[in-house]
């Protein structure tokens, strides 16, 4: 979904929800990854790094040349963590489930490319309504939320 | 068998890409570029089985909430109440950490259970309706928690998982 909240205001409270809050690691995982431009971020690191491995690794193991390994893990890993980084202030909080984290980035990747993205968000929309806000301006926070924005004059 | 609808383009697509990189893997300038085609469509190929597991793990899920109860609405309850109470923060999100460990369970058990229908023993069919009474009981008993405003998690909860993992022995 687009975030019509401010980075600074996500980097606040992205926190607020933990995977204590949703049903399975991939509902908490995907609300990590709403903002579409950590999607898209995610995406295109991952579509132009993987076709380059193959010779990265060539290139390391048979011409003793690191730069393509290197190159080809900035842009893999790279992408992903600076996109939180850079849309949302954080960098990634799934460390706890790193391996299956794996296979949702897979799975989401894969939405992303076939148009089944949409639907999939839908789906999370209608299952956990009240974490939107953190996105989307229009909605409104917890009462401790906007309180604490009234002291700061945070801006969402 | 599960039947996901995607964009006619997405199998033609995913061929010229299987086709390109092996026509590449040919060719010595672009050798490398045609494995790395392969390893591409070898990746969108597990996304597409992703996809198929989540879409079957979803219809269970769907069935199993059917004969259960929604327990969404209780994660969302509590996600809710944990933030509308500051106070009780810690309290709700031990029995959040419970309550989402007992659904885990809960399906696991389901799922063991289920595979066990398939021999002809009644033991099975019974311990099942009681893996179904046990989320029901579960359901009622932390929407009442919840309603109450009595969040700390108690004895009856534990024992509420024991149970849970005792239907598997």
């Amino acid at each position: 979904m687009k975030a019509t909240t401010s980075r600074a205001f996500r980097k606040r409270y992205i926190n607020v929800y933990s995977y204590a809050d949703f049903d399975n690691f991939e509902d908490f995982f995907l609300y990590l990854h709403l903002n579409r431009l950590v999607l898209w971020m995610h995406f295109f690191g991952a579509f132009v790094s993987i076709p380059m491995l193959p010779w990265a690794l060539y290139m390391a193991c048979f011409q003793q040349t690191f730069w393509p390994v290197l190159l080809y893990l900035g842009l893999y890993y790279g992408c992903g963590f600076s996109s939180h980084f850079l849309n949302d202030g954080r960098i990634s909080r799934t460390t706890p489930d790193y391996g299956p984290s794996y296979f949702y980035v897979i799975n989401i990747n894969f939405r992303i490319l076939t148009g089944k993205m949409r639907e999939y968000e839908q789906n999370y929309i209608k299952k956990y309504p009240h974490t939107l806000w953190l996105y989307d301006k229009s909605l409104p926070p917890p009462q401790w939320v906007q309180e604490r924005e009234q002291k700061v004059g945070g801006q969402r | 068998m599960r039947q996901i609808r995607y964009a006619s383009w997405v199998k033609p697509f995913l061929t010229s890409l299987v086709l390109l990189g092996a026509l590449c893997c040919f060719f010595d300038p672009v050798r490398y570029l045609g494995w790395g085609l392969l390893l591409q469509s070898a990746y969108l190929a597990v996304g597409y089985v992703c996809i198929y597991v989540a879409e079957v793990e979803s219809d269970l899920m769907t069935e199993a909430k059917r004969e259960a109860g929604d327990w969404n609405r209780l994660i969302v309850a509590l996600s809710i109440y944990r933030h509308a109470h500051p106070a009780q923060a810690e309290a709700t999100q031990r029995l959040q950490d419970l309550n989402r460990r007992f659904w885990r369970e809960y399906m696991t058990s389901r799922r063991y259970l289920l595979r066990s229908e398939l021999q002809p023993n009644s033991d099975f069919e019974a311990r099942f309706e009681v893996c179904n009474a046990l989320a029901r009981q579960w359901l009622e008993q932390v929407q009442a928690k919840v309603a109450q405003g009595q969040v700390e998690p108690e004895a009856a909860q534990r024992e509420g998982i024991e149970a849970m993992v005792g239907l598997r022995g």
